[in-house]
């Protein structure tokens, strides 16, 4: 269950909209999104490429500026902020990118870009941040020394762990994680995993773990966000997510897992929806549901109304309206659908 | 270490093993001792330099000074044999790089300041600033860069100090679409995006994360327009709308001798050639090995 606690960061409504030159049209990156992050707990955003996470982690930092929609940090809303208190919270929110060697500047040493936002923020003199640095990468696990290295000469692992270092250098309290470990080869990954946990305990971040892991989610996060097509399809707890989904899009995207567990496979599979055809294009969405055309379940009603997120228990929300109203719904964490055909709403 | 391995095209040096402390200077010694290219540009580079500075007092004979020994041919007295007015050819040779390599010299660094600058703008203001950069360049390379020159030349008068404003005016459009297209595509990197997200102004992400690394091959056309330049400041010299005879310069020395090579006095104008096309080439080897050295990952 949510601790009573107040969230950390609040987003609401969110809607990025990239123009197609030339074109009235737009892509749909992000269609109302709205979530919220607790103090210490980690949210994971899980979806296919060009589901909108991506968009979603940016437009949190304000890397990409958001079409419309709050985001609401410890109760300031940073889209109203201007240019120079905006630079200012900086300090307070961090991202950790997906490429480790693309997110360092490869003319400047490891240990200056790890101070630069030390120094930027005027945290602290240059010695203290050459300190400050040397107990950052102390912090990630690496040694001292590395400060002299250059992003080209160390390993991916270990770069993102530097990444990571100037990440928490100016004590942030929410970082974005935006798919930190897929780029790593698999061993990395589990050193990356275990400094994230770590900090987490020792500093008490906020992190949104964006990822299409699924088990990697599974592993690290406290509650799930679905995404499909630039809108959270379900958002609950993980067990919930993983042991009961309601949504179909979820359902099939738990069906690709691969779980190591054979049993585990098997039972992923059974309990699995097809959908039929591609992830349609982000261009010129219709007011329906995003699924309609994919979804096994699919009825009229689906084609004709904009579907809401709804709260079908407590903590666990489901953009479906068959789901929401009962009508799709599923015995048990492992069972097939039961589908109540010419019931309609009551 | 996957990133290592997947490395880019191929460079004309074998790649040092890049440790993880290797400094630029070390970096360039490892050159230095690895490869035969590198010590053969970089000696060039350092000869002409040196001649650029010293080369008229170092010079055996008189430059400018006629003397009845005309046409000798090369021997000991005269390495590279006497001219039509006597002169030495081999004093001559040593003492031209005072005009041909400072004039390329002060050009190109002269555009390259102003290119990448403009480029810089360009990219960073893509409204009607940027649009006015790009279509300006287009009309100045839409004409061949030394017919242009010419025309210059002659319409600003033939001094020196007019020679090198247009060169280095002619080689900005390089310059400024070059690193315009670099910083376009930089900006897009994560490493400038985690740079806003750490707080740095726009100023310090432009002037420390994007310009360096933009400037990478910068400098590396640099040695190219480097030795273009020698080679239109010693061209209009040659067509006589350069640096005026008797001063020694190459352009000019391999006209003045152009008509004795089917006489058989190939020593007037092959001396000076020679020693014009060593310099171009020893400033292309070094700016390849800049390069090498400033690259360590884009």
């Amino acid at each position: 269950m949510q601790a009573p606690s107040k969230p950390i960061l609040e987003v609401r409504n969110l809607v990025k909209h990239f123009p197609l030159r030339g074109t009235s049209h737009v892509v749909h990156a992000c269609e109302g999104v709205s979530l919220n992050v607790l103090p210490g707990e980690t949210l994971g955003i899980v979806g296919e490429s060009g589901s909108g996470k991506t968009t979603l982690g940016r437009c949190i930092l304000r890397l990409i500026e958001p079409t419309s929609g709050e985001i609401i940090f410890e109760d300031v809303d940073i889209t109203k902020l201007g240019r120079r208190q905006l630079r200012r919270l900086r300090s307070d929110i961090q991202i950790v990118f997906q490429e480790p060697l693309d997110s360092f500047n490869p003319q400047l040493n490891i240990g200056y870009q790890i101070a630069e936002p030390l120094l930027v923020h005027r945290y602290c003199n240059k010695a203290e941040a050459k300190r400050r640095v040397g107990e950052l990468l102390g912090l990630v696990g690496l040694p001292e020394d590395f400060e002299n290295a250059y992003p080209s000469g160390v390993s991916g692992g270990e770069l993102q762990r530097c990444s990571i270092a100037r990440a928490i250098a100016t004590n942030p309290k929410l970082i974005v994680l935006d798919e930190p470990t897929s780029a790593l080869p698999p061993g990395t990954e589990d050193e990356v995993i275990a400094v994230l946990r770590d900090l987490q305990e020792k500093l008490g971040l906020s992190y949104v773990f964006i990822s299409h892991d699924l088990l990697l989610v599974r592993s690290l996060c406290r509650r799930i966000a679905v995404m499909y097509l630039g809108q959270i399809v379900e958002l609950g707890e993980r067990d919930t997510i993983f042991g009961n989904p309601r949504h179909p899009y979820t359902r099939a995207l738990m069906a690709s897992v691969l779980f190591p567990d054979p049993t585990q496979r098997r039972q992923a599979g059974q309990r699995g929806e097809q959908l039929e055809g591609e992830i349609p294009s982000p261009i010129d969405l219709p007011d329906a549901c995003y699924l309609a055309g994919r979804c096994p379940h699919v009825r009229d009603r689906c084609r004709e109304e904009l579907q809401e997120l709804t709260e079908v228990e407590p903590g666990h929300w489901v953009r479906c309206w068959r789901s929401a109203e009962g009508e799709l719904t599923y015995h048990g964490p492992d069972s097939l659908p039961m589908e109540r055909d010419q019931g309609g709403p009551s | 270490m996957s990133h290592l391995e997947a490395e880019r095209e191929v460079e004309a040096f074998p790649r040092a093993a890049v440790g993880r402390h290797i400094r630029r200077r070390d970096h360039f010694v490892l050159l230095l001792k690895q490869s035969w290219l590198a010590r053969i540009g970089v000696s060039i580079v350092t000869i002409a330099l040196f001649l650029t500075v010293f080369g008229p007092y170092i010079a055996p004979y008189d430059l400018i000074a006629a003397t009845p020994d005309i046409y000798e041919s090369p021997s000991t007295t005269h390495f590279f044999g006497t001219d039509g007015s006597g002169f030495d050819i081999f004093s001559r040779v040593i003492a031209a790089p005072r005009y041909d390599v400072t004039i390329a010299l002060v050009a190109t660094i002269l555009s390259l300041v102003l290119g990448s600058m403009l480029g810089l703008i360009g990219a960073f203001f893509r409204g009607w600033t940027g649009e006015l950069l790009m279509r300006g360049s287009d009309s100045v390379q839409a004409f061949p860069l030394f017919v242009l020159a010419i025309i210059f030349v002659i319409g600003a008068g033939r001094s020196l100090i007019n020679i090198v404003i247009i060169i280095a005016l002619l080689s900005v459009p390089i310059f400024l679409r070059l690193i315009r297209s670099e910083v376009l595509s930089l900006r897009e990197r994560a490493f400038v995006e985690s740079a806003t997200a750490n707080g740095s102004s726009r100023m310090r992400i432009a002037f420390r994360h994007v310009l360096p690394n933009a400037m990478v091959p910068g400098f590396a056309q640099a040695s190219i327009t480097m030795g273009y330049a020698i080679i239109i400041a010693a061209g209009l010299s040659f067509l006589g709308a350069g640096v005026q005879p008797p001063t020694p310069e190459w352009g000019s020395m391999i006209a003045g001798g152009a008509n004795d090579i089917i006489n058989g006095r190939w020593w007037i104008s092959i001396f000076p050639g020679a020693a014009m096309a060593l310099t171009v080439f020893g400033f292309a080897i070094v700016g390849e090995m800049i390069q090498t050295v400033l690259l360590r990952r884009t």
